[in-house]
C-alpha cells in the first residue's frame, strides 16, 4: 500500500482535484485506490458525487468508538476506488486520538491511499505527511515565490522530521507557459532537489469541475475533458505512481505518531 | 501437368475413404466395442463371466458402458463396478437370471439389469443373491424381471440405492435375515418389496410407490424393522399376514387402497406413521391381537380404522384426524374389545364433541365406538411427541396441544441449579392451551411455567415416580412464535445454605484483601512503567529532534548556494526559513507553554 498526500501553501491550487482525478484514473487502471477526506468542506464528496447522509458514520466516529474503519469506507461510482469522509477538519482529529487515527488507517488495504488535507500546516501536518509515505508539492504560478519558499519547509520538515518522502512537484494552473520554459523547470528541480512531474496549463473548464459551493454539477474533469491538457497531466501523474517509487523513509506511522504527539 | 493431375486424384480418394470410415455409424451394442478390465491385473476381457472366470478374490472388475447379453455368475468374492448405471446393460434376454451371486461380499454397482426370466419355480431374477452374505448391491437399476432382486436364504447383504422397476417382484426376501435394505426405489412393479420367513430385516428411507398390489408383504416374518419408508399409491401399503413382533414406525402411508392391513398377526408394533387419504381402509386388523397402535397421524381416509375378530390391541396417542367429506372416522369394531386408552390418555378424535371442565386436556367424556369399544379419555388436542436430547441420552416428552409445537430445548444452568425446558408455540389463534408430560429425569417437579416474560398457572394434572403431567393455558401471546419455558431450581437444604453463606463471606473478604494487596502493587508498578515510557519517550523525541536538527541545518548548508544562484537568475527572493527552530515554531509544531519553559 503507497500512502500519498499532495500538499500545498496556499488554497485553491487545485489539491482537491488533483487528489480525485488522480485516485481515479489510477482506479481505472485496476487499482484499488482509496481517498480520505480531511476536508470538513467535502470536496470530494461533491467531485466524486457521493452522497453521505448524516446518519452514515464517518472516520471521525469509527476512532472515537474504535470501530472498524471499513464501516466509514464508501464505494463510489467508480470500481475500486472508495471514499472514506470526515466529519471534521484534519486539525479536528489531533482533538481526538491521532494515534488512532493514524492506526486505523494503517488498517486499510490498497493499493494507493490518498489523505487530502487543506493545508497541511501547524499540527495537522502530523495526520498528513506524518502518516503518508510520500507526498507531492503542488506549485501554481499564482504567488510562485510564497509557493517555492513554502515548498522548500515543507521538503525539509516533512523529509527530515517527518519521513514522509517527496516524490516531485507539479506545476499546475500555469497562465504564462513561455515563462515555464525547460531552463527554468531545471532550475527548479536544482533547487528543490526534486523532479517536476508535470506542468498542467490553467484551463477554465478544469475550475468549474469543482462545481459551486453547495451544487451537485461537480464532475470528474479527466474524464469528460479527455485529451485537455489536464487530463495528460493526470495521466503522467498517474504513470508516475504506477512505477518504481524510492523507499519509503518512514518505517511506522503509528509508532512516530505515538512519539511525536507527545512532544 | 498430368502427374499433378493425378497426385490430385489420389488426395482426393484418399480423403473420401477417410470420411466415408469416420462417417459409419458407432455400434452402441454387440461385442466388438465390449470391454472389461480387472483393475488389479489391468488385463481386458470382452465379456464379463471371462473376467470373472479369470479374477481372483478382492479383484474390481471394471466394465465399460455397452449392452452386455450374459448370464452372469459371481462365484468369486468381487467388485463388479458399471462405467455409468444407464449406459452399462446387462441383458438377460428374457432368460434365467441375469446376475447369480453365490459368492460371499461381493459388491455389484452401477448397472442397469434388465430382462431376467419368466419362470418363478427357478427364481429367475435380475440379481439373485443365492446362499450367501455380505454382499452389497448398490447403485443399480433392475427392471423387466420376475424379480428385482432375491435374497434368497441370504444374510447381512446391503441393497442401497437402487432403483427397481417393472418386475413382478421389486425386492424378494425369502428366508432371509439381517439384511439392510435402504434409500431403493421400488416403482411400478407388481409387487414392491416382499418378505417370506424373513427375520431381522431393516428397511429405511425407502420409496415404495404405485405398485400393483402392495408395498411391503411380510409373510410369516418376525422382528423386522421398517423405517422412515415413503409408501404410496399402491393397493395395499403393509401388508402383513401371520407375522409377529415387526416394528412398523415413522413410515409415510398415502394414497393406498389400504394403509396397512394386518391379517392373523400379533404383537407388532405401528408408531409415528403418518396414515393418510387411503381410499378404503386406513388400518385394517383381521384376525390381528395384541398389536400396539401408538402416536399415530390417521388422516382423512376413507374409513379410518376396521377391526374384525381382532381383540386386545392397544390404541392410543393417535390423532384420528377427518376433515374431508366421504370420510368415516368411527373405527368399525366386529366382535371383540380392544383398548383405545392407557388409562389415562387416549386418542384425539377430530369429530368428538368434548368438554373439559376440569381443566386437564382430557375430555370429560368418553368416545364410544361400541358397546365394548371405546376411549375413555380422548383427548382434546392432536397428541405430538418429542424426542429431547439431555447429556447424550435421548427421553421423550409428550405434548397435547391445539398450538403448533416446536423447538423442544434443554438448557441446564449450574450456577444458579436450574433446569430450563422450553419450545415455541405458533398458531394459538384465541385461547391456546398445553398438556404435556415430562420425564423427572429430564427436570424435576416443581415447575415454574413461563411464556415469553410473564408466568403462568399450571396444574399438576398427574405425577407418578417418574413423570408429571402439567396442564396450562394462555391467551393472545404478544408475538408468535412465543417460548413457553419450563423452569425447575434444585432444592438445596438449609443448613447448606448457611454453608454457603459463609464460605461465600469468607472468599469475598480474602478476594477484597488480595484485591486491595494488587492494587498498590500494580499501581506502584504502573508507575514505574510509565515512568520508564515517558523517559524512553523523552529520550526518542530528543534524539529524533537532533537528527532532525542536524539534517535541517544541512540542507539549509548545502542549499544556501542554490538559493543564491536562482534568486540572481530569476530576480526573485526567496525566504525559507533557515532555522529549525523557525520552522517548527512555524509550523506550530511547538506548544506555547514548552516555548516558554525552554526560554
Amino acid at each position: 500500500m503507497k500512502s500519498i498526500t499532495f500538499t500545498v501553501s496556499k488554497g485553491g491550487v487545485g489539491k482537491s482535484l488533483m487528489t480525485a482525478n488522480v485516485g481515479a484514473t489510477l482506479a481505472d487502471k485496476g487499482k484499488k485506490v482509496i481517498l480520505v477526506e480531511g476536508d470538513p468542506n467535502h470536496p470530494l464528496q461533491k467531485i466524486l458525487g457521493v452522497d453521505i447522509s448524516s446518519n452514515d458514520l464517518r472516520l471521525d466516529e469509527v476512532i472515537k468508538n474504535n470501530l472498524k474503519i471499513e464501516k466509514a469506507l464508501y464505494s463510489t461510482k467508480l470500481d475500486n476506488l472508495f471514499l472514506i469522509p470526515s466529519g471534521i477538519s484534519l486539525q479536528g482529529y489531533l482533538d481526538i486520538d491521532p494515534v488512532n487515527f493514524a492506526k486505523k488507517l494503517s488498517d486499510l488495504t490498497a493499493d494507493f491511499v490518498f489523505i487530502d488535507v487543506p493545508f497541511p500546516l501547524g499540527k495537522a501536518a502530523f495526520l498528513s505527511l506524518g502518516v503518508c509515505e510520500y507526498f507531492i508539492i503542488l506549485l501554481t504560478e499564482d504567488e510562485f515565490v510564497l509557493c517555492v519558499e513554502s515548498a522548500i519547509d515543507t521538503i525539509r520538515m516533512g523529509r527530515y522530521f517527518l519521513h514522509c518522502t517527496p516524490l516531485g512537484f507539479v506545476l499546475n494552473r500555469i497562465k504564462t507557459p513561455e515563462k515555464f520554459n525547460d531552463e527554468f523547470i531545471g532550475d527548479l528541480e536544482k533547487l528543490l532537489e526534486i523532479p517536476c512531474i508535470t506542468q498542467i496549463r490553467e484551463d477554465p473548464k478544469v475550475s468549474k469541475s469543482y462545481g459551486e459551493i453547495n451544487s451537485r454539477k461537480a464532475f470528474l474533469a479527466y474524464k469528460k475533458l479527455r485529451g485537455s491538457e489536464f487530463s495528460k497531466g493526470i495521466s503522467e501523474i498517474a504513470a508516475w505512481l504506477l512505477g518504481d517509487l524510492p523507499t519509503p523513509e518512514k518505517k511506522s506511522a503509528v509508532e512516530l505518531i505515538r512519539k511525536l504527539i507527545k512532544y | 501437368m498430368k502427374l499433378e493431375k493425378t497426385s490430385r486424384l489420389i488426395v482426393l480418394i484418399f480423403l473420401i475413404v477417410f470420411f466415408a470410415i469416420n462417417a459409419l455409424p458407432l455400434k452402441t451394442s454387440g461385442q466388438q466395442n465390449l470391454q472389461v478390465q480387472n483393475r488389479n491385473t489391468g488385463k481386458t476381457y470382452e465379456t464379463i463371466q471371462e473376467a470373472i472366470n479369470a479374477a481372483s478374490v478382492g479383484d474390481t472388475l471394471y466394465v465399460r458402458n455397452g449392452t452386455y447379453y450374459e448370464h452372469v455368475v459371481v462365484n468369486v468374492t468381487i467388485t463388479l463396478l458399471g462405467e455409468n448405471k444407464s449406459n452399462t446393460i446387462i441383458d438377460g434376454e428374457g432368460r434365467g437370471s441375469v446376475i447369480l451371486v453365490t459368492a460371499d461380499d461381493a459388491n455389484i454397482k452401477g448397472f442397469t439389469i434388465q430382462n431376467s426370466g419368466r419362470e418363478s419355480i427357478t427364481k429367475q431374477s435380475g440379481i439373485r443373491i443365492d446362499n450367501s452374505r455380505g454382499n452389497k448391491i448398490s447403485d443399480n437399476i433392475i427392471k423387466n424381471s420376475l424379480y428385482g432382486i432375491y435374497i434368497d436364504h441370504s444374510h447381512e447383504n446391503s441393497i442401497l440405492n437402487n432403483t427397481v422397476s417393472d418386475n413382478g417382484h421389486g425386492i424378494y426376501l425369502d428366508v432371509a435375515s439381517n439384511n439392510l435394505v435402504s434409500h431403493n426405489e421400488a416403482l411400478r412393479n407388481t409387487h414392491g418389496i416382499a418378505l417370506f420367513s424373513a427375520t431381522n430385516n431393516f428397511f429405511s428411507g425407502n420409496n415404495v410407490s404405485l405398485n400393483t398390489v402392495y408395498a411391503f408383504s411380510l409373510s410369516t416374518c418376525n422382528d423386522n424393522m421398517f423405517s422412515g419408508n415413503k409408501v404410496s399409491n399402491n393397493t395395499y401399503g403393509f401388508r402383513l399376514s401371520a407375522s409377529t413382533n415387526n416394528d412398523l414406525s415413522g413410515n409415510n402411508v398415502s394414497n393406498n387402497q389400504q394403509g396397512f392391513y394386518l391379517g392373523a398377526s400379533s404383537y407388532n408394533t405401528i408408531s409415528g406413521n403418518n396414515v393418510s387419504s387411503s381410499n378404503l381402509y386406513g388400518v385394517w386388523f383381521a384376525a390381528s391381537s395384541n398389536n400396539d397402535f401408538l402416536n399415530n397421524y390417521v388422516v382423512n381416509n376413507r374409513k379410518s380404522f376396521y377391526l374384525s375378530t381382532s381383540y386386545n390391541n392397544i390404541i392410543f396417542h393417535n390423532n384420528f384426524i377427518n376433515t374431508q367429506a366421504n370420510t368415516i372416522q368411527l373405527p368399525v369394531c366386529i366382535g371383540a374389545e380392544n383398548f383405545w386408552d392407557n388409562n389415562m390418555e387416549g386418542n384425539y378424535w377430530s369429530n368428538h364433541t368434548w368438554s373439559d371442565k376440569n381443566g386437564d386436556g382430557v375430555s370429560d367424556t368418553a368416545y364410544v365406538i361400541d358397546e365394548k369399544n371405546k376411549d375413555n379419555y380422548p383427548l382434546i388436542a392432536a397428541f405430538t411427541q418429542f424426542n429431547i436430547l439431555v447429556e447424550k441420552k435421548m427421553y421423550t416428552i409428550d405434548v397435547v396441544s391445539n398450538s403448533t409445537i416446536s423447538n423442544f430445548e434443554y438448557l441446564y444452568y449450574p450456577a444458579n441449579r436450574t433446569t430450563i425446558v422450553r419450545f415455541q408455540v405458533t398458531n394459538v389463534g384465541h385461547k391456546g392451551f398445553c398438556r404435556i408430560r415430562v420425564p423427572h429425569t429430564v427436570i424435576e417437579p416443581p415447575y415454574t411455567v413461563i411464556i415469553d416474560h410473564n408466568v403462568l398457572y399450571a396444574n399438576v394434572v398427574h405425577s407418578n415416580k417418574t413423570d408429571s403431567w402439567l396442564y396450562f393455558t394462555y391467551d393472545y401471546p404478544e408475538h408468535e412464535p412465543s417460548t413457553i419455558s419450563l423452569l425447575s431450581q434444585e432444592q438445596v437444604a438449609w443448613y447448606l445454605l448457611w454453608l454457603y453463606a459463609a464460605i461465600g463471606l469468607a472468599g469475598v473478604s480474602i478476594l477484597l484483601l488480595l484485591l486491595v494487596i494488587k492494587y498498590h502493587k500494580t499501581s506502584s508498578e504502573q508507575k514505574k512503567i510509565i515512568a520508564a515510557y515517558e523517559l524512553e519517550l523523552k529520550i526518542y523525541v530528543r534524539e529524533h529532534l537532533n537528527t532532525a536538527r542536524a539534517l535541517f541545518e544541512n540542507d539549509v548548508k548545502r542549499r544556501k548556494a542554490k538559493i543564491k544562484r536562482f534568486e540572481t537568475k530569476y530576480n526573485v527572493k526567496i525566504r525559507s526559513r533557515n532555522s529549525f527552530e523557525d520552522v517548527l515554531r512555524g509550523m506550530k509544531f511547538k506548544k506555547k507553554e514548552e516555548e516558554k519553559a525552554a526560554n
